[in-house]
């Protein structure tokens, strides 16, 4: 290797090695970022790529065998017979303002608990701060069957007994997810409420001070000046809970499976599709193959999760910023 | 209660009565549907429950339930096991994992952005539909379409690592340490998924560490490798607890164990009974676990105003 020799036999070479291994080592260290991201964003990435290659395939590419990976013939057909199968705009609206009105729960509840935790000082406070933590750590399927008896035979203290001489059947309404999340014990609220906690510990006591010697009530100050402060919360708490609850499968067929919700509609596709057919043709006869239904839930897959991952890659910047900010770190 | 009239709050009284009232909605739900419920587990894996049409009849058969779930039952004790182990084996995988890239994802790099939104992807689309899509793609991966098996919804998950093994047994590994590889090579992908809320957990808690304090260590010479283990370790070190307690709560909650329970209670014999006392015995394991591992890792474990 003459040319190699020839560099680092020169004067320049010899003066400045410190450079060339920094910038060796630099390189070095970059490549290897670089190669590990790559693997790991092609873990992450194969499956959903493969997803939206399947979601785009013509049906005649199914009995193409030059075909791989790659659609031989694109098409949005597959879109367009998941979108009339899965019910799309009714199912998508229902599940939007049932999760939407399940976040607005656990953000006001966790946020309102969260406060209280973090900022006043009250009889019981450190053992009531250990249920949360109880709450975290214990997962609702250890009391799954008393919970589920619970809500089927609902009452409170024997109040509704009294009153209507029966209890009270929530199951198959949407009540159970309503009732949990409007009083803090929804999916993970003890996780919201210790985030917020953690949240609300780290501002400034001057903010409340100020809002005091203003003449504001303890409610007052909370809507007005805290919670506007503590917008980072807000949305981490905010899209954490939202995703989660739009994603429950577990609770909607646990307590409410008389309602079809996008994450349900989307594990039963398969189901719908080949009744729908079936019905239609009368008969086995003509009903698309499996290889074909399973392109449709490809598709079915993809705008079912569309509105969630447009609302992630929105609001991402200030979720990561609101889970840096927020203290979990504490 | 006191005199009405002459009655005036004090500053503390009042902040008392506030705080409870900011707690008050938690705290119903806290006592209607956890307490509440934590107890009813308790008595009924106590009981013979017979569940009629409106009602159910309960028996106090005292441990019987245990007992069953322990010596009768055909899959329990096995499910149990499996599920323990794969906990084990899971988290510290998850735990490294998520350290590591971490420290990777805290460096300034082009497009860490991106790819730090990529990583929380698994978490946001993490909904049994899509799981099983990603596990129908993942087992199409190496023939394409065409050999789609007819009865689609049956799901392998993983890769294909039998070729690696048999290069790794010729040259003498032994077996167990192997089987471990093998076992999370093929859960690569599961490992990843289950990572998200760590690495983003671990991400706050780089980031939150003085930049003075590298300063000093460069300045006195410490090398990156010293510097890691003498700074970054101990430093993130409480985040670790709060990370393997959600790893393995997380991993719990998902566990066959745990399905075996409910499918016991809600399907089949409806034995409720039984389903109770599985979910206890279950919870209790988990519970030594996280005891033991915390206690343990709390011993290494640095806390800077302590």
């Amino acid at each position: 290797m003459p040319i190699i020799n020839k560099i680092t036999e020169s004067a320049f070479y010899k003066k400045n090695i410190h450079m060339f291994r920094e910038a060796l080592k630099r390189f070095m260290t970059s490549l290897f970022i670089f190669l590990i991201m790559l693997g790991v964003t092609y873990v992450i990435m194969s499956p959903v790529l493969r997803i939206v290659m399947n979601a785009i395939r013509h049906e005649a590419d199914l009995s193409n065998s030059k075909v791989f990976l790659i659609p031989g013939q694109f098409t949005f057909q597959n879109f367009q017979l998941a979108f009339d199968f899965m019910r799309y705009p009714e199912i998508l609206f229902f599940t939007m303002w049932f999760c939407l009105l399940i976040t607005f729960f656990q953000l006001l509840i966790c946020s309102l608990a969260g406060y209280g935790f973090a900022r006043f000082r009250f009889p019981g406070r450190v053992l009531l701060f250990a249920g949360v933590v109880a709450t975290i750590i214990i997962p609702v399927q250890v009391f799954l069957t008393p919970l589920y008896m619970q809500l089927r035979f609902f009452d409170v203290l024997g109040i509704i007994k009294l009153i209507t001489g029966d209890t009270l059947n929530l199951h198959r309404t949407l009540w159970p997810v309503i009732l949990t999340s409007a009083t803090g014990m929804g999916i993970r609220s003890g996780l919201y409420v210790f985030i917020f906690r953690q949240f609300f510990r780290q501002l400034p006591k001057e903010l409340e001070e100020a809002a005091l010697i203003d003449g504001a009530g303890a409610a007052r100050t909370f809507f007005t000046v805290m919670l506007p402060n503590a917008s980072p919360a807000l949305i981490t708490v905010g899209l954490f809970s939202l995703v989660w609850q739009y994603n429950d499968t577990f609770f909607v067929n646990m307590f409410m499976s008389g309602n079809v919700f996008m994450s349900t509609m989307m594990v039963n596709l398969p189901g719908v599709i080949q009744n729908a057919t079936f019905l239609q043709n009368g008969g086995w006869v003509g009903s698309p193959s499996n290889q074909f239904i399973y392109l449709i839930i490809n598709a079915g897959v993809i705008i079912g999760m569309a509105p969630i991952l447009i609302t992630y890659f929105v609001l991402q910047r200030y979720f990561m910023e609101g889970i840096e900010r927020s203290g979990i770190v504490g | 209660m006191m005199a009405k009239k002459r009655f005036v709050m004090t500053i503390r009284t009042r902040e008392r009565l506030q705080g409870m009232l900011f707690v008050l909605p938690w705290f119903c739900g806290f006592m209607l549907f956890f307490v509440r419920n934590m107890y009813e587990t308790l008595i009924f894996s106590l009981n013979k429950i017979t569940p009629h049409l409106g009602h159910y009849d309960s028996d106090f058969v005292a441990f019987e339930n245990y007992i069953y779930a322990f010596r009768g039952h055909a899959q329990f004790l096995q499910v149990l096991y499996n599920s323990m182990s794969n906990l084990l084996i899971d988290v510290p995988m998850i735990i490294f994992f998520a350290l590591f890239m971490a420290l990777i994802l805290n460096r300034k790099f082009k497009g860490r952005g991106v790819i730090r939104a990529l990583f929380f992807l698994p978490v946001i689309i993490a909904t049994d539909g899509v799981t099983l899509m990603l596990n129908m793609a993942n087992a199409v991966m190496a023939g394409g379409i065409q050999n789609l098996p007819s009865e689609f919804m049956s799901t392998t998950e993983g890769m294909n690592v039998m070729g690696l093994m048999r290069m790794l047994s010729n040259y003498g590994i032994p077996a167990n340490v192997l089987g471990y590889v093998a076992d999370v090579t093929g859960r690569i992908y599961t490992i990843m998924r289950a990572s998200g809320v760590q690495i983003v957990i671990f991400i706050a808690a780089l980031q939150s560490v003085s930049p003075a304090m590298y300063e000093v260590a460069h300045i006195e010479g410490a090398t990156p490798y010293e510097t890691f283990w003498k700074i970054t370790l101990p430093m993130i070190s409480p985040l670790i607890i709060t990370n393997v307690v959600y790893t393995i709560v997380d991993n719990y909650t998902v566990s066959p164990v745990v399905e075996l329970a409910k499918n016991t209670g809600t399907s089949g014999s409806y034995d409720f009974g039984l389903s109770a006392a599985m979910s206890m015995s279950s919870a209790v394991c988990v519970g030594l676990i996280l005891f033991a591992v915390v206690w343990l890792l709390s011993r290494f474990t640095f806390y800077q105003n302590a």
